[in-house]
């Protein structure tokens, strides 16, 4: 019995070596099974929200769209105007262009059992081109990155997850730090703030784009708390996602203008 | 008792399969920790109930099963569900011949050390441990406990499933 434990353990850290990742491919095929059948309420409940409507509902849904869209493509048509003033300034610049991002639409289909750890599944893998390392985007601000790819689905980390951290700036003066998760769905903590920089409570803080992971310009998080404590030498500076990680269903991975330079 | 056979023998299998699905069902994100430990609770019924059929390697199996759909490290909840089941098996005609309240408390330290078993392999992996709330799946199993031995004892009585 002791000699199965040993074997357990052996598993354990063979896992490290990467000889046994076809393998696990395939059983993971087996576990995206499973993802389906929890997935499958709430499949019925969409498909019964989308045919059980009334056409009162129907039509009222439709004349609050189309004054969204109104309000959108005013925004839209100032954002023209801007973008191309800012594309001439950086040619002034000689600096980089920004480039349009490419995204995919995904749907989250699990959650990791774990309670240790912040980790989603969702519903695209690398045949849909997804890679390790790919951020992932709600409507609202940054969600987290891809660690794990299997053909059909993969697996996200979200920025919350005490094991993550990006690098970000305050979107008011562009002010580096960088953000990491604390296990806590609704909490950032910033690294090495010293207490004279300026941060304000409400500073909304974008990716940096240092550290090639995440794009620039996503809005990440907002400032909710600061604590200068005189004994410290840094503060204690305390930031909300804006992703809403506990209830988005619809996702977006990105694939940035880099990457896309890469992979033909 | 020897070599006898189960008459209804896919039922264990599919209880495994039932608990399986239930383990990866997405709950909020902050209310995971209030998600009884069903698979390690069936096998524990299992056992207390054909302790011929099914003992540790069956647990291994199982174990790794578990790993695989649930995407945690192989070998993790096989290694958990192993030791677990080694004590369950010495502790076998205590545990039957307790009382309802005793079982709780019982399988209570039974699954918080499965619990503990799995905080060890992620602590190994450098993740952090948010320890103060380990046992409360723990404390969930054990209020599930009479509900699902009194439940599968019936089932197994409508299903005629013995040796």
């Amino acid at each position: 019995m002791l000699a199965l434990i040993a074997v357990a353990l052996i598993i354990a850290s063979r896992f490290f070596s990467p000889s046994i990742e076809p393998v696990k491919e395939k059983l993971d095929g087996f576990a995206l099974g499973f993802y389906w059948i929890t997935d499958l309420p709430n499949r019925f409940s969409n498909w019964l929200d989308d045919s059980l409507v009334s056409r009162e509902e129907l039509l009222e849904e439709n004349r609050s769209l189309k004054g969204e869209r109104l309000i959108l493509q005013r925004k839209l048509q100032q954002y023209a105007t801007l973008a191309a003033d800012n594309a001439r300034l950086r040619q002034l610049m000689n600096s980089a262009e920004l480039v349009q991002d490419r995204v995919l639409i995904a749907e989250l289909i699990g959650v990791s059992p774990d309670p240790t750890e912040q980790v989603v599944v969702v519903n695209k893998g690398s045949e849909q081109g997804v890679f390790v390392g790919q951020p992932l985007l709600d409507a609202y601000g940054l969600m987290g990155q891809v660690i794990e790819v299997n053909p059909y689905f993969s697996r996200v980390l979200l920025i919350t997850d005490a094991s993550h951290a990006l690098s970000v700036q305050i979107n008011r003066n562009g002010v580096r730090a960088v953000a990491e998760g604390t296990g806590d769905l609704y909490e950032l903590k910033l690294r090495h703030v010293s207490n004279t920089v300026d941060v304000k409570v409400g500073d909304l803080l974008v990716s940096s784009g240092l550290g090639q992971r995440f794009p620039v310009g996503y809005p990440v998080a907002d400032v909710v708390s600061i604590l200068h404590d005189p004994g410290k030498s840094f503060a204690t500076v305390i930031a909300r996602p804006k992703a809403q990680l506990n209830r988005s269903r619809h996702v977006l991975l990105a694939f940035s203008g880099q990457r896309n330079e890469d992979r033909p | 008792m020897e070599g006898g056979k189960l008459n209804n023998s896919w039922l264990i299998g599919f209880s495994f399969l039932v608990a399986l699905v239930l383990m990866v069902y997405p709950l909020p994100l902050d209310w995971r920790w209030l998600r009884p430990e069903l698979m390690c609770l069936l096998v524990i019924y299992w056992v207390l109930r054909f302790p011929q059929l099914l003992g540790v390697g069956m647990a291994f199996v199982l174990g790794l099963v578990q790993d695989v759909v649930q995407g945690s490290l192989l070998g993790q909840h096989a290694l958990a569900l192993v030791v677990t089941i080694y004590i369950t098996q010495l502790s076998i005609h205590r545990l039957r011949t307790y009382g309802t309240i005793q079982q709780m408390m019982w399988i209570f330290a039974l699954v918080a050390m499965h619990e503990l078993f799995l905080y060890w392999v992620s602590m190994l992996l450098g993740r952090e441990a948010l320890f103060a709330y380990f046992w409360a799946p723990a404390l969930i199993s054990a209020f599930i406990w009479p509900l699902l031995s009194h439940g599968l004892d019936r089932l197994c009585w409508v299903m005629r499933l013995g040796v």
